[in-house]
């Protein structure tokens, strides 16, 4: 029964979160490389914001702030890392505020959320300030379509851009975009630390990223050849970055390898069918919300289907006996 | 042929798109009560697209009637009521006369047939100027959304009840509700207005 | 429990402690989709308490007699029948000017949930007089969670009260959407759940244990189900009567 289970000592959530922080060194590194100190000042708004979020709630239900865990902490950065550079600093702020007095706080413990906070501070605001979520302006008059997102573009259907990009220029980042999340070789970067400490999260990522090319082949979105296709969805908004950083969250991770497959391919399938069907530029944290609230549900059917198969043979018995 | 793919496209839209209990809030108080009985999901999807399918193929041709258009909208709300009224009654009728049901049981017959999801579906069918096929589909997603959601939410709840670290106050129906609201949430990823916006 | 309990007895149980919306999860519907603005808010709060009042006295006085399974669509019909013609002087004489989604969704509140579970529960088993007392305390209970859901929303999501400009410096369009109201009560929900846990907490104890001893002697004025108490219906019985026989681990939760 414990054949699929996943046997690695996970360690406690601080740990977890501290090598998230130390993971996300790399994501700030591009952020201030491509955007200055702008993206210090929006990393800053809205880490305090999701920190001092967390210790109010602690201290309004338990009368002690407890911030230990440094959930907060990732929280904050990861939702800044996915905006613009310059979007207005009280946007990564409701972000952060949400992320934590809703997604976090109510459910107590950080390693029994029901949905990664990140994504949900990040889907609240892409609701709520759409137009300044998704405005990639500043800081872009030198990358390669100007302030044009990769997003934007997949989303009109804009072959003939899109078909002139040089990969190595959407490789390392140099398009309008999220401010931390669009160097994808830093993010797999990221990835071979993450496969070192928690080799098992990444089959997550692994499902997830399957999952994305599959439907990147079936449903293709410009009129360009596969791998244009390929390269330009995974590097577009903050899809490696929620690959690597919010469906590995362990507190959300289905406890099976076969689970955790599955669920990376669910929430791949989610993210590429809001691409095409949503009414975002960038849907995965959408997906990521989602496929939270779905794994439960396929994470019991399956756990429940050897139990059946083997108490099938045991009705069968009974009324010989 | 293409009336199944408007009736496919209609009910997809109705579940996933537009998902009428999580996106819009259609029957939001009888799924989470379904939700506490996993068992009964399969036959409530059932019920609730029956309903939704006759009472809203119903409705679809007395909207095709002439001088129905021209009514004031509280008048064509009654007659959608009446229609759904007497789908009730007459479906509770057969299982009485046929099947024996007794009264108590067809009670809870009701819960799949009058609440708010079913009587919205002629509404929508109407706003959208929904063609017959796109009735009939919207009938069976509205109840493919219903399960989805009791299921989506039972399986919450079920990790919530097992969650001892919730804060005292958001135990129970608080975190629920929030629970509930972050699936809204995530459905707003696929449309981020309302229905009858 | 009290076999005669006053109208403050009645109140502070419906409206507040067993709150509709807040603590038994019915009539989300209207609130969630609806109650985007005060106006909105107040004009099915208005439907609303119509439509209890008219259900709880009809269901007291005269629809003991019939068999539950037609007293539901006969809530509904007479619900319909106070609410189309509010909805249609709203549409044609009121200044107020209502969107096609409060045109739909005010007849949507004739079937209501806290219709259906107030009339089942209370109304039929009970006096005109308390079937009254409990439409007017859910009905109050009702109408407070839609004013404060509708200021709030329209306030955060469109910087403006009953109409007016309110000087926000940011408006969040979340809140107009259902995700939003359902967080705010789930918040409101966490709110009361405190209120309640300090202010009547010696009070809960006591009804609990009458509720244990009316439950053996009246059970006819048993408070207002939980909504955990209303979802475990009789529909295994029913199915059983078509001939559909339901695994006894499939039912409920494993």
């Amino acid at each position: 029964m414990s054949n699929g289970a996943v046997k690695q000592n996970i360690g406690n959530a601080k740990s977890i979160f501290g090598d998230y922080l130390i993971m996300l060194a790399a994501p700030c590194f591009v952020a201030f490389r491509f955007y200055g100190a702008r993206s210090l000042l929006v990393l800053a708004a809205s880490v305090a914001a999701a920190v001092i979020t967390d210790a109010l709630g602690g201290l309004a239900v338990s009368r002690k702030a407890d911030i230990k865990d440094l959930c907060s902490v990732f929280t904050g950065a990861a939702v800044a890392l996915m905006m613009p550079a310059g979007v207005p600093e009280y946007v990564p702020v409701f972000a952060s505020v949400f992320a934590v007095a809703v997604a976090k706080f109510p459910f107590g413990k950080s390693e029994k959320l029901p949905f990664v906070p990140a994504a949900a501070g990040f889907a609240f605001v892409s609701v709520c300030f759409k137009e300044q979520v998704f405005t990639y302006a500043y800081g872009s008059e030198d990358k390669v379509f100007g302030a044009e997102s990769l997003g934007s573009m997949l989303l009109r259907g804009s072959a003939v851009r899109v078909g002139t990009a040089n990969a190595f220029d959407l490789l390392v980042g140099n398009v309008a975009g999220p401010m931390g999340t669009g160097c994808i070789i830093l993010m797999l970067a990221c990835a071979v630390y993450l496969l070192i400490r928690r080799p098992k999260a990444l089959l997550s990522s692994a499902g997830f990223i399957a999952a994305c090319a599959v439907m990147i082949l079936i449903f293709p979105r410009v009129r360009a050849s596969y791998i244009t296709n390929l390269i330009c969805e995974l590097c577009s908004g903050s899809l490696m970055f929620a690959a690597v950083f919010l469906i590995t969250d362990e507190a959300t991770l289905p406890k099976k390898n076969l689970n955790r497959v599955i669920y990376g391919a669910v929430c791949g399938i989610f993210c590429m069918g809001m691409r095409y069907m949503g009414a975002y530029e960038e849907t995965v944290c959408f997906a990521v919300l989602l496929a939270n609230a779905v794994r439960p549900v396929f994470d019991s059917a399956i756990s429940n289907m050897p139990k059946t198969m083997k108490k099938a043979p045991e009705k069968e018995v009974k009324p010989h006996e | 042929m293409k009336m199944i793919s408007d009736l496919l496209i209609t009910a997809l839209f109705t579940v996933f798109i537009q998902n009428l209990v999580l996106s819009s809030g259609l029957g939001m108080s009888e799924a989470i009560r379904v939700s506490t009985r996993p068992g009964t999901f399969g036959r409530f999807a059932l019920m609730i697209s029956g309903f939704s399918v006759v009472t809203s193929v119903i409705c679809s041709l007395i909207n095709t009637v002439s001088g129905f258009a021209s009514l004031p909208f509280a008048g064509k709300a009654a007659v959608y009521a009446g229609v759904l009224a007497g789908v009730y009654i007459i479906a509770a009728l057969i299982m009485k006369i046929v099947f024996r049901a007794s009264d108590k049981l067809l009670g809870t017959f009701g819960i799949a047939a009058l609440n708010t999801l079913v009587f919205a579906v002629p509404f929508i069918n109407e706003s959208a100027a929904y063609s017959f096929a796109d009735a009939i589909g919207s009938g069976i997603g509205a109840g493919i959304a219903f399960v989805l959601a009791a299921a989506l939410i039972s399986k919450g709840s079920e990790a919530l009840e097992r969650n001892e670290s919730i804060p005292e106050a958001f135990r129970g129906t608080p975190s629920m509700l929030i629970y509930v609201g972050l699936l809204s949430l995530a459905f707003a990823g696929f449309a981020d207005s309302t229905l009858f916006a | 429990m009290n076999k005669n309990p006053s109208f403050k007895d009645i109140l502070k149980k419906g409206a507040l402690i067993y709150n509709p919306v807040l603590v038994q999860l019915v009539g989300l519907c209207p609130v969630v989709a609806a109650s985007t603005t005060f106006v909105q808010a107040a004009a099915l709060s208005v439907a609303m308490c119509i439509e209890l009042f008219v259900a709880c006295f009809a269901a007291s006085a005269f629809l003991r007699n019939i068999p539950r399974w037609m007293r539901v669509p006969v809530y509904f019909l007479i619900g319909i029948m106070f609410v189309c013609p509010v909805l249609y002087y709203f549409e044609t004489y009121s200044l107020i000017n209502i969107s096609l989604g409060m045109k739909i969704y005010i007849p949507l509140t004739a079937i209501n949930s806290v219709v259906a579970v107030h009339c089942e529960q209370f109304a039929v088993k009970n006096s005109v007089r308390l079937a009254l007392y409990d439409a007017a305390a859910s009905g109050i209970g009702v109408s407070v969670i839609f004013l404060i859901t509708g200021a709030v929303r329209e306030i955060l999501g469109n910087a403006t009260f009953a109409g007016f400009a309110v000087n926000i410096p940011v408006t969040l369009r979340g809140m107009t959407l259902p995700f939003g109201c359902l967080i705010l009560l789930g918040f409101l929900a966490a709110g009361l759940k405190a209120f309640t846990a300090k202010y009547f907490p010696v009070r809960e104890e006591k009804e609990e244990a009458a509720e244990a001893t009316a439950a053996e002697e009246v059970p006819e004025t048993n408070p207002v189900p939980t909504a955990e108490e209303f979802a475990s219906s009789d529909l295994d019985e029913f199915l059983k009567t078509l001939g559909i026989e339901i695994p006894a681990e499939e039912d409920g939760k494993k």
